[in-house]
């Protein structure tokens, strides 16, 4: 079984090299890049992997074209590398398999079903320290109920992952891909994606301002951007830190939660060893499991319900058109 | 970005300065007042805010009429259909801050009501001395009230706004956006019935009152009300909240597709008649 890893990768230095050690560590056997005009070193590290033969990096430029790219990647994954089962990654996101290894979740997936969906867990930014961002970002998310504020970086989502399809499209942030070969397995989530999408100060301002120009700015970027126009970017990531007062509320109250999983799996690695799991710990994570899948279902009701509005205004202006026509 | 609040006098409220000032402070931009024939009484009231142009007295009552002031004559890009019994809290550094970011797509946002409920022999009545509120995060959640009472909606200013107070959404032709609430509205209604110790000391034990002394705070500070992002343990605890307003679920979501069916067969049965007359029309047509 050959697992391929895609990556769409702009200007991620602080978190690129150990992403892509970690998801060979966990059972991928090469990754495809798309590197965005990184100018912070990514591509020097992106080079090295290409040149030890774990790696094909694709040189993208322009506007970003997120569905488009890693459905391009997606696909040379199944016509140019052999691959049976692809995941889609961002720079930031780090596939967990629940039990076992990547591949033994891939491999256990009966043979009619070609899609399935990790659920992400947001981890978040913590008061910056000297050392790598996984030493201090121990902490993730666990709301009771979904945040639907389409400005928050909590939101639940899902990330997929596929069999191999030469005609599949991935969509924007490869939260679902099309495929006319193969059956979706919905609701069961085999992987955690470990999400660290805010590191730094600077990070998350370079990330917001340039992902706020693109081809599609989601709110938290455009907040990230006016703040950063407005003079007030310390202010405002500094709301989205968790101190330490707020560490110990929120760790009471269950809306945040101690997640070792990627410190104890990149620690092994930069020691030199194999990242081991210990089984033992699963039941600790399974505990906030069934509310954020809960919350991932909420979160689509409520997807659709504003998809149904927006179908709602469609009719109503077709409704317009046929009365007028009438007079 | 400019952000109006639109309200109707029916007098000289006590606290209109505070109310004209705590919003200011919120990020809005102007407020159009109706004062709806008494304008001889308010005008002294609100002179310096007229002059500074952050009030603009109009003769009427009408909420429409007040908001295409806003749009039409102020610029307004957002409107906040507002009471003098209302204070709109944003959850963010300021209103325009927050509506800044909201999809395009949307027409509509909803604010979460919370009503600051007096206490029995209280004297002052302020609004900052009020400091209980209700809260959805008792064992009832929204203890039945319905989803309108809940919510208040603002909306994006567009030319020839009309504001519906009995259906939002003018019948499915705006957009709001649901589940998300990015707005407090802290309600001091006038007259309201306080409650006794016992009450209160029951309600804060099971969650359904909460002590909230932001206003407070607020109006204590000799600078203007801070008001900052909410992090995420907050947000966290507001997202139950929010569900427990109850506005979408699998159930409502089913009752709108079926109705929008209807609407769509209804659509159905007039286009296809229409569309074989023409039909007939055109193979009557000579040559």
């Amino acid at each position: 079984m050959k697992l391929v890893q895609t990556l769409v990768v702009r200007d991620e230095v602080d978190v690129v090299d150990d992403q892509i050690a970690y998801h060979l560590n966990a059972g991928v056997d090469f990754v495809i890049a798309s590197d965005h005009e990184s100018r912070d070193g990514t591509t020097d590290i992106l080079e090295r992997y290409a040149r030890e033969g774990h790696l094909r990096r694709i040189e993208v430029e322009g506007t970003m074209r997120d569905g488009p790219w890693r459905t391009h990647m997606a696909r040379l994954a199944a016509v140019e590398h052999g691959a049976d089962w692809i995941v889609n990654t961002d720079a930031d996101e780090f596939w967990m398999p629940r039990r076992g290894t990547l591949k033994d979740i891939f491999v256990s997936i009966p043979e009619q079903y070609g899609v399935v969906f990790a659920l992400s867990r947001h981890f978040v930014p913590r008061p910056e320290s000297p050392g790598r961002f996984w030493e201090r970002m121990l902490v993730r998310a666990s709301p009771q109920a979904a945040i639907h504020d389409p400005t928050s970086p909590y939101r639940p989502h899902l990330k997929a992952a596929h069999r191999a399809d030469p005609e599949i499209s991935v969509s924007f942030g490869s939260h679902t891909v099309w495929t006319r070969s193969w059956r979706a397995l919905h609701h069961w989530h085999p992987a955690d994606v470990l999400h660290f999408p805010f590191r730094s100060l600077s990070q998350w301002e370079n990330k917001g301002v340039r992902r706020a120009q693109g081809d599609k700015p989601l709110g938290q970027y455009v907040t990230a951007l006016r703040a950063k126009e407005s003079g007030r970017s310390a202010d405002r990531y500094g709301s989205l830190v968790v101190d330490d007062r707020e560490l110990e509320l929120g760790l009471t109250q269950g809306s945040l939660r101690t997640d070792t999983r990627l410190r104890d799996a990149l620690a092994a690695i930069h020691d030199g060893g194999q990242a081991e799991r210990d089984d033992a710990f699963d039941g600790a994570y399974d505990e906030s499991y069934v509310a954020d899948a809960v919350a991932v279902r909420d979160a689509d009701i409520v997807r659709l319900r504003r998809h149904l509005d927006r179908l709602e205004v469609r009719v109503a202006a077709l409704d317009g058109l046929d009365q007028a026509h009438a007079r | 970005m400019r952000v109006a609040l639109t309200a109707v006098l029916d007098g000289v409220p006590d606290a209109l300065a505070r109310f004209l000032d705590f919003h200011r402070s919120a990020g809005v931009d102007v407020v159009v007042l109706g004062h709806d024939g008494v304008e001889r009484d308010v005008a002294p009231a609100v002179a310096s805010y007229e002059r500074d142009g952050f009030v603009r007295l109009v003769d009427g009552a009408d909420d429409t009429m007040l908001a295409r002031v806003a749009v039409d004559e102020l610029a307004a890009d957002w409107v906040i259909p507002a009471t003098l019994e209302q204070l709109w809290w944003p959850r963010g550094e300021s209103l325009g801050d927050i509506l800044a970011v909201v999809p395009a797509r949307y027409a509509v946002v909803q604010a979460l009501v919370r009503t600051f409920v007096p206490r029995m022999g209280e004297a002052d009545t302020t609004a900052e001395s009020r400091t209980i509120r209700t809260s959805l995060l008792g064992p009832d959640g929204a203890g039945g009230v319905a989803v309108e009472e809940l919510l208040r909606p603002l909306y994006r200013g567009t030319p020839g706004l009309t504001i519906d107070r009995s259906g939002w959404t003018l019948g499915g032709r705006l957009i709001p956006l649901r589940a998300w609430y990015p707005v407090e509205v802290l309600h001091f209604p006038r007259g309201g019935e306080p409650l006794d110790r016992a009450r209160i000391d029951a309600g804060l034990a099971d969650g359904s009152l909460i002590v909230d002394e932001r206003l407070r705070d607020a109006f204590g500070s000799r600078e203007a009300a801070a008001l900052v992002a909410p992090g995420i343990v907050d947000d966290a605890s507001y997202a139950v909240e929010c569900a427990a307003v109850g506005e979408v679920d699998l159930v409502r979501l089913d009752r709108e597709i079926r109705q929008l069916e209807l609407r769509i067969a209804s659509l159905e049965a007039r286009f296809w008649p229409s569309l074989r007359r023409a039909a007939r029309k055109l193979v009557r047509r000579p040559g």
